[in-house]
C-alpha cells in the first residue's frame, strides 16, 4: 500500500508537471497565433467553425465514366432534424472514428478496414515478452498486429447487418476472458473469436427510428471504442479496459428524439459469448447528446449471473460517461480542447458474497472507479495530444483481468493470483499521448502509461511463463497448477512506451 | 502645361465627397430615395452577404450510432495514397464519387435597425418580418433545404444561434421565426432579448448560428451601424 501512494504521488505530481507544460505551449501558440491574425473584417468564427470561405472546389478531375450529371453541382443537404444526432459533428468525442470521408460507401454495403499494429517497450523488459492485464497490448519489446479487421455495413432497405472479423493478437486476448463458453459443449470461443462484430436487424421508421437487433454487438461500457483508432488513448483505463468490450444477444435501439437513444439490451451475460447460468443479464443504454458540444452516456447492467460454478450470484453494474468539447476555433493553432469523464460502480451479490458490508464468511464484493481525460487538437486536427488516467478499486478481482500465467485464462485461473472473493485489487493508471494524424484515415501514435496496483499484478522482468530449459519459456503443465520451482515474477508497477500506427478505412 | 484653376478645387472635391458618402451617413431617413434603400438593403453595415460553411457529413460509425447505415457516398480507395499514410507528398487526389457542393449565398439583414426597415418600405418590398417587441432582430434570408413545418426546428435553430461581443457574455436568441420564400428558399428570424442594449462601446458583435450542417457567421461594427450619429441595432 506504501509502494501504491508513492507511486500516486509521483505519478500526480508528473502528470501535473505535464499538464502545465502542456498548458504553457497552448498559451503560447494561442498568443503566436493572435499576434499572427489579420485585422479582417470577415468573421474569424469562434465556437463552430464557420469562417465564411468561397464554395468548396472539385478537389479531383471528374471521371470520364461518371454519368453526365455528377458534373452539375450538388445543392446543400436539407435541415435533417429528423435523423438521430445529424445535427452536428460528433467526431471530435474519444470512441468516435474522426474520418469524414467513408472510402468504402455503397448503396448497399459500407465497407470497413481497420488495421492496428503496435510495439511496446517495457521498462521491466520481461523475459517472456508477455504484457499482462489489458487487452489492448498483448507483448512487449517485438512488433504486434494488435488488430486487423475487415468487414462492414449491409444495407438494404430497413434490412441492416454488420460483419466485421478481428484478427490479430486481440481475437486471442479478449476471447480468454470469457469462461461461459466452458459451459457445455461447442467451443464457442473458438467459434467467434475472429468475429468483433456481427449482427443482423431491422429498422422500423416509428419516431426518429427503432432498431432491432440480433447477435455480437460492441459494448461502450467503459466508453473508449473497442477499436484504438478511434480512441484518444491507446491504454484505456481500468474502468475501460477491465469492461465489457462487447455483447451477444439482442439490443432495441429506440430513439425517442434526434439527441436521445433509449437502447434496452437482452444478453448473455457481461462480455461473454455463452451463458454461464440459468439466467440472461438485463441492461441497456441512454445516449443523450443535447449539444453539438456534449455527450452523456449512461449504461446499467444488471442480473447477469456471470461465475463459472456459482449460479446464485448476480451482477450490477453503473456505468456513466460524459464527454465536453468546450473550446473550438478553426483559425487557432490549438484549434479544440475536449475531455471526458467517465464513473462506474458494481457488485456482485449472492452465492457467497455481498455487495456492502462484508464478512469474513461473506465479503463485500464490489467496483468502484473512475477515469479522466483530456485531449488538444492542433493544425488543423493534424496532431492530438491526450492526458488521461484513472483508480480502481475492485475487491473479489472480479473484473480484475486475470494473468495469462502458464497459460491460464478465465475458465482455469491461477493459484499464482486467485479471484476469490475477498481477495483485494486497487490500481490506478495514467497516460501521455501524442498522435501525428497525416490524414483522416491513418493515426501515428506514441503514447507513455505507467500502472500501478497495491498487489504484484504487472510483468517484471522474470516475465510469467515457466522456463523449460535455460532461455526456454514455455507452458508448462496444468494452469491451475503450482509448478515446482516456478514462481511467476509479478511486480506492483508498469511502465511502457506505445508506438502504435492505426489505419481504419 | 495645363493647370486646374485652384478655385475649382474645392467645390469638385466636396461633390466628389458628397457623392462617395452613403446615403445613410448623408441623408435623413426620411429624405431616402427608392435607390438610397436598395443600396442599404443590399450592402450596408446593417446588411451583409455571406457564403455558410458546410459542416462534414457523417461517417458510418456516426450513421451506425443514429440507428442507420449507408450513406451511399464513398470516396473511392483512390484517395488512399503514400501522403495519407505519412503526410509527405500530395495529398489525396483521387475523390471518385463525391460531387461538389455549391452552397448558397445568404443575405444576413440586422432585421431591427430602423435603417432596414424604413429601407424594406421604401425599398417596397412585400411582407417584411413581423419582430417581437423590445428585441433585437437578425434575418438570415435565401436559405435553402428548410421544411418549415419540422416540429422541433425552430427551437433547434434557436439554441444554437448567438450574438457575441468580446469579454461579455454571449446573447441566446430567445426567438425564431421561419418565413417561406419563393423558390423554396425560407427566411430565418433570430430574435435576442433586449434586456441590455448593445452600445457604442462593444464595437464587433458577431452573429452566429447553425442551420442544419450550415454554419454561418458575421461581423458588424456598433461604429459603422449609426443613423443620425446614434447606433441603430
Amino acid at each position: 500500500m506504501r509502494t501504491l501512494t508513492c507511486t500516486k504521488s509521483r505519478s500526480v505530481l508528473i502528470a501535473g508537471l505535464l499538464a502545465g507544460l502542456a498548458g504553457q505551449v497552448v498559451l503560447q501558440t494561442a498568443k503566436a497565433q493572435q499576434a499572427g491574425e489579420p485585422a479582417t473584417k470577415t468573421v474569424a468564427s469562434d465556437a463552430v467553425a464557420p469562417t465564411p470561405t468561397a464554395a468548396p472546389t472539385p478537389d479531383a478531375p471528374a471521371d470520364p465514366q461518371a454519368p453526365a450529371t455528377a458534373a452539375a453541382p450538388a445543392t446543400p443537404p436539407p435541415v435533417d432534424l429528423d435523423t438521430p444526432f445529424a445535427y452536428a459533428d460528433f467526431t471530435w468525442m474519444n470512441s468516435v472514428p474522426r474520418n469524414q470521408d467513408e472510402v468504402l460507401d455503397g448503396k448497399y454495403f459500407s465497407g470497413e478496414f481497420r488495421v492496428d499494429t503496435n510495439y511496446m517497450y517495457d521498462y521491466e523488459h520481461p523475459i517472456d515478452h508477455t504484457l499482462i492485464g489489458t487487452t489492448e497490448g498483448e507483448r512487449t519489446g517485438e512488433f504486434i498486429i494488435q488488430a486487423l479487421n475487415i468487414g462492414g455495413d449491409f444495407h438494404a432497405g430497413n434490412m441492416q447487418g454488420r460483419i466485421l472479423t478481428q484478427f490479430g493478437a486481440v481475437s486471442t486476448a479478449v476471447p480468454r476472458n470469457d469462461a461461459s463458453y466452458s459451459q457445455g459443449q461447442w467451443q464457442l470461443n473458438d467459434a467467434y473469436r475472429y468475429l468483433s462484430e456481427m449482427y443482423a436487424g431491422y429498422h422500423i421508421n416509428f419516431q426518429h427510428g427503432l432498431n432491432i437487433q440480433v447477435g455480437d454487438f460492441l459494448s461502450y461500457i467503459g466508453l473508449f471504442s473497442y477499436y484504438s483508432f478511434d480512441n484518444w488513448a491507446y491504454q484505456p483505463s481500468y474502468v475501460s479496459s477491465n469492461t465489457p468490450w462487447f455483447f451477444t444477444g439482442m439490443r432495441v435501439q429506440w430513439f425517442p428524439t434526434n439527441k436521445l437513444k433509449i437502447e434496452p439490451w437482452l444478453i448473455n451475460g457481461w462480455q461473454t459469448y455463452a451463458k454461464y447460468n440459468g439466467r440472461e443479464g438485463l441492461g441497456g443504454q441512454i445516449l443523450w447528446r443535447p449539444t453539438k458540444n456534449l455527450d452523456f452516456v449512461f449504461n446499467t447492467y444488471t442480473l447477469g449471473r456471470d461465475v463459472l460454478g456459482n449460479n446464485t450470484r448476480s451482477r450490477y453494474h453503473e456505468d456513466d460517461s460524459m464527454e465536453w468539447k468546450y473550446y473550438e476555433n478553426p483559425n487557432k493553432g490549438m484549434h479544440r480542447m475536449a475531455f471526458s469523464l467517465t464513473w462506474d460502480l458494481g457488485c456482485e451479490t449472492g452465492g457467497g458474497v455481498k455487495c456492502t458490508n462484508g464478512t469474513a464468511a461473506t465479503p463485500a464484493q464490489n467496483f468502484a472507479g473512475v477515469m479522466a481525460y483530456h485531449r488538444w487538437w492542433f493544425d488543423h486536427d493534424k496532431f492530438g495530444a491526450t492526458i488521461g488516467g484513472g483508480v480502481v478499486d475492485n475487491p473479489g478481482r472480479y473484473l480484475v483481468l486475470l494473468p495469462p500465467i502458464n497459460g491460464a485464462t478465465a475458465t482455469t485461473g491461477t493459484p499464482y493470483f486467485t479471484e476469490n472473493p475477498g481477495d483485494k485489487f486497487r490500481g490506478y493508471d495514467y497516460q501521455l499521448t501524442f498522435d501525428y494524424m497525416p490524414s483522416q484515415w491513418v493515426t501515428w501514435r506514441v503514447e507513455y502509461t505507467q500502472r500501478g496496483a497495491d498487489v504484484p499484478y504487472f510483468s517484471g522482468p522474470g516475465g510469467i511463463t515457466p522456463q523449460v530449459t535455460p532461455g526456454l519459456y514455455v507452458n508448462t503443465g496444468d494452469p491451475t497448477q503450482i509448478i515446482p520451482g516456478f514462481t511467476p515474477d509479478l511486480r506492483k508497477q508498469e511502465r511502457r512506451w506505445i508506438f502504435s500506427l492505426m489505419v481504419k478505412l | 502645361m495645363k493647370t486646374i484653376p485652384k478655385s475649382l478645387i474645392l467645390p469638385f472635391s466636396v461633390v466628389l465627397l458628397v457623392a462617395a458618402t452613403p446615403s445613410w451617413k448623408s441623408k435623413q431617413i426620411e429624405q431616402w430615395s427608392e435607390q438610397d434603400a436598395k443600396l442599404i438593403l443590399n450592402n450596408s453595415p446593417w446588411v451583409k452577404k455571406v457564403t455558410p460553411v458546410l459542416m462534414p457529413q457523417h461517417n458510418e460509425a456516426q450513421r451506425r450510432a443514429g440507428g442507420q447505415m449507408g450513406g451511399g457516398d464513398g470516396i473511392g480507395i483512390e484517395a488512399i495514397t503514400a501522403s495519407a499514410l505519412t503526410g509527405v507528398g500530395a495529398p489525396a487526389s483521387g475523390k471518385r464519387g463525391r460531387r461538389p457542393i455549391h452552397m448558397p449565398t445568404l443575405e444576413i439583414r440586422w432585421e431591427s435597425a430602423r435603417a432596414v426597415r424604413a429601407g424594406e418600405v421604401k425599398a417596397h418590398e412585400e411582407d417584411p418580418p413581423d419582430l417581437a417587441a423590445g428585441s433585437y432582430a437578425i434575418a438570415v434570408y435565401d436559405v435553402p433545404g428548410i421544411d418549415v413545418n419540422q416540429r422541433t426546428l425552430a427551437y433547434d435553430l434557436k439554441k444554437d444561434a448567438f450574438l457575441k461581443r468580446e469579454g461579455k457574455k454571449d446573447r441566446r436568441a430567445s426567438r425564431v421565426d421561419l418565413l417561406p420564400q419563393d423558390g423554396g428558399l425560407t427566411t430565418i428570424v433570430f430574435m435576442f432579448p433586449r434586456s441590455e442594449e448593445f452600445t457604442a462601446l462593444d464595437r464587433r458583435i458577431t452573429f452566429m448560428a447553425q442551420i442544419g450542417r450550415l454554419s454561418v457567421a458575421q461581423y458588424f461594427y456598433t461604429d459603422e451601424m449609426l443613423i443620425e450619429g446614434k447606433l441603430d441595432l
